[in-house]
């Protein structure tokens, strides 16, 4: 039963597509069982007939369920996520503005996550069952359990109101800032603005902080285990009695096959992320994707909700796949 | 051998920890709501007071008050009973269905497990908290439609659990017995194959109760769960985090109460969770 690379990852692309229509699927259903005419509930208040008529022409909706989800395909195919009738403009370009913020929060995320994980994790594993391993791994714990929503709060307390830093937002809007990469902390220094850098900076950091503290949780947690585990490993005993040096051990031999198993949970960091995202982007008015969502549900503007969900879920689906497949290249067990 | 059995589990520290801890915020939050003077939706004129100031009645305001002069500390000894029940409510939906679908798909086997277990594995694709986003946009902010988004969104995960439990059930020499001595699939399903399933899927279930109480925060926080003026803790952190400036008590202490209730949760259903594992137990 011995199954080939290729056959494996072409089953698993297939895997994410079925996912994907999946998604498409489920939200379409969502939208035809919207309590009342669908057509409604899309415009939200400006349901003039002539607007209900135009939806109702545009979206199929006094067809057959069938041919609504070949317009809807159809209209996806061609990258077009709808109109927001609330918010006004298309629903593409609301997204296209957000979509770099959300990704350089969640980079600076992940940055930070690993910047206190990774050395927890090696810390406790060298100390491995003393009581300061007991005490990182009780405070990794302890961060797992912490709420989002308080973590948020609690940063935005500490550092907007006893540290008097700038917190919320992207940047100062005094700063007019060209945008070249979409990328705030890049971008500043292509203006050569460095005083707008420092704001962008120390405004990401909060934020960032707060996704990343659950997340450096896990990585504390994984680190130490996975260390440990290699560790006891024989190749590991064979570089202990040629007498290699302790730092070359654990950081040449060690770690690199411990972070293999660290990758592989990637995609379940991702998922705490996301959720932390939306809430985290609504506490420090960070222009993301989701904060988009949260200003959609404030104005009920049903199209802008289902298109970020949709946005959402095939960057989520794609991450988890770039892991498994990530997975196959870094180990060379499975390669074989 | 059960006096046993419970006094060993009590013996796991993390299980006496997170009880201690339950038993605490039970404590307080009964204390509050059955002596102070104080209503959870009563307004008065003494907006944003901060914790321990003097009120009109016998009792100070212990959390402060909120920005229409309510109680903090009764508001938040309300939603703990409310997001608690909302969260046991939201397991026992979606723990009885999936564990239904599951058991029966497990053991019925063929076409149908294939079926729905494809949809689960599309569902388990999207992050929860985002599919239940999305349901309960469709359905309209209120909370009895956040609780339903929770529980659809909290099927998939019992669904393979105790699919995955029953495949290898089935496989016993009394399930063979049972359906060689005439028993119906009915009986041997929720007979035979459900007890053994019940052990680790409640374990499951006890993890996702804080789960459940994060996801529905979550949805209320943003504005598609409890309505004003129900005392609840996403929506007080939601309503309290504009006036963060001027009372920092108005959003931190439900958070702070949620924070509590989930730890001591996680605590208890770790507990459980290497109670039920021996070769876990001997690193307790």
């Amino acid at each position: 039963m011995e199954k080939s690379i290729p056959y494996i990852l072409f089953l698993r692309i297939i895997q994410s597509f079925l996912a994907l229509f999946g998604i498409i699927v489920i939200i379409f259903i969502l939208s035809r069982v919207l309590p009342g005419n669908p057509a409604v509930a899309i415009l939200g208040p400006k349901a003039t007939p002539e607007n209900i008529q135009r939806v109702i022409s545009e979206w199929g909706l006094d067809k057959s369920y069938l041919e609504q989800f070949m317009v809807y395909i159809s209209m996806l195919l061609k990258g077009d996520l709808g109109e927001a009738y609330v918010m006004g403009y298309s629903v593409n370009k609301l997204m296209g503005e957000r979509v770099t913020a959300s990704f350089e929060l969640v980079i600076a995320s992940f940055a930070l996550s690993f910047a206190i994980g990774l050395p927890l994790g090696i810390y406790s594993a060298k100390n491995a069952d003393s009581k300061k391993d007991m005490l990182i791994s009780s405070f990794a714990v302890l961060w797992l359990s912490f709420p989002t929503i308080l973590t948020g709060i609690v940063l935005m307390i500490i550092f907007g109101l006893h540290l008097g830093l700038p917190v919320g937002g992207r940047i100062n809007p005094i700063y007019s800032i060209r945008t070249y990469t979409g990328f705030m902390l890049i971008d500043t220094l292509l203006n050569g603005n460095i005083y707008a850098f420092v704001d962008a900076a120390l405004r990401i950091i909060p934020p960032a902080l707060a996704l990343a503290i659950p997340l450096s949780g896990l990585l504390t947690r994984l680190t130490r285990n996975s260390v440990l585990e290699v560790m006891s490993q024989d190749y590991i005993k064979t570089a202990k009695m040629k007498r290699l040096p302790e730092k070359v051990i654990l950081y040449k031999h060690a770690l690199r096959n411990a972070l293999i198993p660290i990758t592989t949970v990637m995609g379940l960091y991702f998922a705490v992320v996301v959720t932390g995202d939306i809430i985290i982007e609504t506490i420090f008015g960070w222009p993301g994707i989701g904060r988009l969502v949260y200003e959609a549900v404030m104005l009920r503007d049903y199209m802008v909700i289902q298109g970020a969900v949709l946005v959402i879920s095939i960057i989520y689906i794609f991450v988890n796949l770039a892991v498994d497949i990530l997975y196959i290249y870094l180990d060379p067990r499975i390669r074989r | 051998m059960a006096a046993m059995s419970v006094y060993s589990f009590l013996e796991i520290k993390r299980v006496r920890y997170g009880l201690m801890l339950f038993c605490a915020l039970l404590a307080l939050s009964s204390v509050a709501l059955l002596l102070s003077p104080f209503k959870p939706t009563e307004t008065t004129y003494y907006t944003l007071k901060e914790p321990f100031a003097r009120s009109e009645k016998s009792w100070p305001y212990v959390f402060g008050t909120d920005s229409l002069g309510r109680d903090v500390l009764v508001r938040v000894s309300h939603a703990f009973f409310l997001d608690l029940g909302v969260g046991l409510v939201i397991v026992c939906i979606s723990g009885t269905i999936g564990l239904t679908l599951g058991i029966i798909v497990g053991y019925v086997g063929g076409i149908i497990d294939g079926i729905v277990m494809r949809i689960m594995d599309v569902l388990i694709s999207i992050p929860g908290f985002i599919l239940a986003i999305a349901i309960a946009a469709t359905l309209g902010g209120s909370l009895w439609n956040a609780v339903l988004a929770v529980s659809m969104v909290s099927i998939p995960i019992y669904a393979r659990l105790s699919r995955g439990l029953t495949l290898s059930i089935k496989e016993n020499l009394f399930v063979t017995a049972a359906r060689e001595a005439g028993l119906s699939s009915f009986k041997i399903m929720f007979r035979h194959v459900l007890p053994h399933v019940l052990p680790i899927f409640i374990t499951q279930a006890t993890l996702e109760l804080s789960n459940a109480i994060l996801y529905f925060a979550g949805l209320s926080f943003i504005g598609l769960g409890a309505q004003e003026p129900t005392p609840e803790w996403g929506l007080m952190m939601s309503v309290g985090r504009k006036y963060i400036r001027e009372a920092w008590w108005f959003p931190t202490m439900p958070g702070v109460f949620m924070f509590l209730t989930v730890l001591s949760i996680n605590l208890i259903g770790d507990g459980v969770r290497d109670y039920l594992d021996p070769k876990k137990m001997l690193r307790v």
